[in-house]
């Protein structure tokens, strides 16, 4: 038996047609496809390779024009660019992976309108992109194509919550009347519920005092006890026995008269106790009275306004809306450079790939080590030029941080830089993009879309430098906004319809330059803003003028008519107190007089029975002196 | 058609025609191309051998569709068996290591848990394929030619129609 195959040209002639297969797999545009399908997923949005090449020689590939579409906005491209060469390392190759050295891309484009729809889902029609090119976003300028909602990293619910938060205050509610009898009803007054409350508990004092002194049947009690005493016959005293069961009745109703005083005398003592604190009746009138005028001018509206509130109220929106779309910036390149998430339990055949110990850095699965950009932005004005550094999808195998830095040279001398820095290695979740702008127009910047708004529509500001920054390490959310511009011009809605709106039109025709100053702060879910500005202090002053004039005025309108109604109710209170304080401080008196009557009584009594008493003994002495003389004179002898 | 072939191509190798080492060869190189997941390095060599090596090439079609079935039942067992030798024999490590550092070996992808159980089974698997198949080969060939020699059954069935028929499609 031969051990080898003769026909073994065979083999040979297999390799050549699998080689001529390879060949005619990536020039076929299979492999353009594939990587479409797989970048596609990648960016959620449509992308497009033109021209793809490889050669299996040097490893090296480029292409004629990359597209990829942005998910958020389908009109419109991400990134678009012209032809692009790189060199593929042949070591990693071998290993399985992507390692690009130099990737050259010329005529880079962002923000560059599509024909077609880049959405891979149905989705309802986009509206199609209004400009040719967006310049890197510093400013929302009405140049700018209509503003649409980046994706945010952070809870786009937390930027509203945000913008929700920034002061507004209702200039035009200074030019009207405020209805206090209105707000009276809407808010109701606490001082007349007070009153109201203080009626009824005197009424039911002096309810109580009614039961408890009809209870006690004082008044019965004493003239029984009176009557008692005016029954003791004076003039059937004639013996000392006699005097003697007088006595005794007396004795017995002084007694009874005891006992009723000291149930007089407690009472007494409650009553005058109980109507004491009448005295003490609208104590707490005038505290309540002032809560009521305060609440009424909260009702009322009528802010004050602080240095931080003038440059919000003005800036606020528009400022927000920039630090929004930089954090949507800030999100594409997380989905972008963010490190894979963890390997789920392999599907069978598949096992577990187990790492050992490198003599030299594993590089990582793909990874692009520099992106030069060259070239001018698809507006023919503005030049770009920088580098990408460490695009990769294994952070950690890189051991760097994705940075980028781009300059742009704009026709009227403006620059921008770009830097970013974007760390997803292991226990690091930092990223940073800042754009700082020199002699920078930024166009015509919107400021609200308000009907009414007094505050100016949109400004302009003219040579400005610009610093945006914004930094999320973790969940910390850190950022910081300037601009300096020399020039600047407000733009207002229509002509002023009242005296405050013509001096908040006063004063930004007086302002010549602008100064604003942010910081962007506290955490993604829950972001803060502060801002300053050169206008602050004049704005605020010149509002704060005339809100104090109008705060002063309302509030002397809702002190009177507050003083005036519940002054009418408490002088109704107070008749009803001292009618029902008259009763009965005339009950205690009648039942204090019996009680003095019946003392007096008792004394009257026993000073009498004691007379008649002792005039008795003198009779009856005079009656046995007398028997015993006509006794002597018939034994005379 | 490529079925009819390959089973054309499956009996004809297993009547006398061809030697068993050919047979139970191209099924064993087959067996051991089928049992391994994936094109890794060592699956392209083996697939050379058997281009290379006069063994039956329908066979080790056969053995690899066998094999495969094979090792996605056996991958519970396999893939512990490429974890333990990868990880859990501490004097084997050193090796691995010098291997993990060489970017030829790694297209072998033999850090694979799955791979290197796959690895350790076709060695020993391979060979007992091989032998138990030549010897079965041996054995079911003398069988045959002594039955259609002297077994009248057989004697019938040749001469029948379905056979011819059968013979036509067999070649």
């Amino acid at each position: 038996m031969r051990i080898f195959r003769t026909s073994f040209l065979i083999v040979i002639a297999v390799f050549g047609i699998l080689g001529g297969l390879t060949y005619w797999v990536f020039s076929s545009g299979i492999v353009e496809r594939a990587i479409e399908r797989k970048m596609t997923t990648a960016f959620d949005a449509k992308v497009d390779i033109d021209a793809l090449s490889f050669n299996i020689f040097n490893m090296g590939a480029g292409y004629d024009r990359l597209r990829i579409g942005d998910k958020d906005q389908p009109m419109r491209n991400l990134v678009e660019t012209g032809s692009a060469r790189f060199r593929m390392e042949l070591s990693p190759l071998l290993m399985g992976k992507v390692v690009i050295d130099d990737l050259s891309v010329e005529q880079i484009g962002v923000h560059t309108p599509r024909k077609d729809s880049a959405a891979i889902h149905t989705a309802p029609p986009a509206t199609p992109p209004n400009t040719a090119n967006t310049p890197p976003p510093a400013a929302k300028s009405d140049a700018a194509p209509a503003p649409t909602a980046p994706p945010t990293a952070a809870p786009a619910t937390a930027w509203d919550k945000l913008a929700a938060k920034t002061p507004k205050i209702d200039l035009q509610a200074l030019e009207q009347r405020v209805d206090v009898t209105g707000l009276v009803k809407q808010g109701g007054l606490g001082t007349t519920r007070y009153i109201s409350e203080i009626k009824d508990s005197r009424t039911q004092m002096f309810k109580d005092w009614d039961e408890r002194i009809n209870n006690s049947k004082l008044d019965k009690d004493f003239a029984a006890l009176l009557a008692d005493i005016n029954r003791i016959d004076l003039g059937g005293i004639k013996d000392p026995k006699s005097a003697k069961s007088a006595l005794d009745t007396l004795k017995s109703a002084r007694e009874k008269h005891d006992k009723l005083k000291s149930t007089f005398n407690g009472m007494n003592f409650e009553a005058q106790r109980d109507l004491a604190t009448l005295k003490d009746t609208w104590q707490g009138l005038n505290q309540r009275t002032e809560d009521d005028i305060t609440a009424l001018k909260r009702l009322a509206k009528l802010g004050s306004i602080d240095t931080r509130d003038a440059a919000q109220m003005v800036f606020g929106p528009a400022i927000l809306q920039q630090f929004s779309e930089v954090n949507g910036y800030l999100a594409r390149a997380k989905r972008i450079v963010a490190g894979k998430p963890a390997e789920k339990a392999p599907p069978r055949r598949a096992g577990v790939n187990i790492q050992f110990p490198l003599e030299r850095p594993r590089p990582p699965d793909f990874l692009i080590r520099r992106i030069g950009i060259n070239g001018t932005l698809a507006d023919q004005k503005t030049k770009l030029s920088g580098e990408v550094i460490g695009i990769t999808t294994e952070p950690d195998a890189y051991g760097q941080p994705t940075t980028l830095q781009l300059r742009t040279a704009t026709a009227d001398q403006g620059t921008w830089k770009i830097t970013g820095l974007f760390d997803h290695r292991k226990s690091q979740d930092l990223d940073r993009l800042a754009f700082k702008g020199d002699n920078i127009d930024l166009g015509r910047v919107s400021l609200h879309n308000e009907a009414n708004n007094p505050m100016p529509k949109a400004f302009h500001p003219q040579a400005s430098d610009i610093t945006l920054a914004l930094q999320t390490d973790q969940n910390i959310l850190k950022g910081e906004f300037s601009l300096v511009a020399p020039k600047v011009d407000f733009e207002f809605d229509t002509a002023p319809t009242n005296a405050t709106g013509s001096v908040v039109r006063k004063v930004f025709a007086d302002i010549r330059d602008v100064h604003i100053d942010g910081q962007i702060g506290g955490t993604w879910s829950n972001p803060t803003l502060n801002l300053k500005s050169n206008i602050d202090n004049i704005l605020s002053q010149r509002l704060g003028q005339i809100i104090q004039e109008k705060t002063a005025a309302v509030e002397r309108q809702i002190r009177q008519e507050v003083d005036a109604l519940v002054q009418k109710e408490k002088a109704n209170v107070d008749i009803f107190i001292k009618e029902k304080q008259t009763a009965l401080e005339s009950r205690i008196k009648t039942l204090a007089s019996s009680n003095t009557e019946v003392a007096k009584a008792v004394e009257k009594y026993q000073k009498d029975i004691e007379k008649k008493a002792g005039s008795g003994a003198k009779e009856v002495g005079k009656q046995l002196e007398n028997k015993a003389k006509d006794k002597l004179k018939s034994l005379k002898f | 058609m490529f079925w009819i072939k390959l089973l054309r191509s499956f009996f004809k190798a297993l009547r006398a025609s061809e030697h068993p080492n050919q047979i139970a060869g191209g099924f064993a190189l087959g067996f051991a191309v089928g049992l391994m997941p994936g094109w890794p390095l060592q699956v392209w060599l083996v697939v050379m051998l058997i281009l290379l090596l006069n063994v039956n090439i329908g066979l080790a079609f056969a053995g690899a569709g066998i094999a495969a079935a094979f090792g996605w039942l056996l991958d519970p067992a396999i893939e512990p068996l490429g974890r333990w030798l990868l990880t859990g024999v501490d004097g084997l490590r050193p090796i691995w290591t010098a291997m993990y550092n060489s970017p030829v070996w790694l297209l072998t992808r033999f850090n694979n848990t799955t791979m290197m159980g796959t690895l350790a089974a076709a060695l020993v698997l391979v060979p007992l394929v091989f032998f138990a198949l030549r010897a079965l080969t041996k054995r079911y060939q003398a069988w045959l030619r002594d039955a259609s020699e002297n077994w009248r059954i057989m004697k019938i069935i040749r001469a029948s129609r379905v056979f011819g028929f059968f013979d036509r499609l067999m070649g």
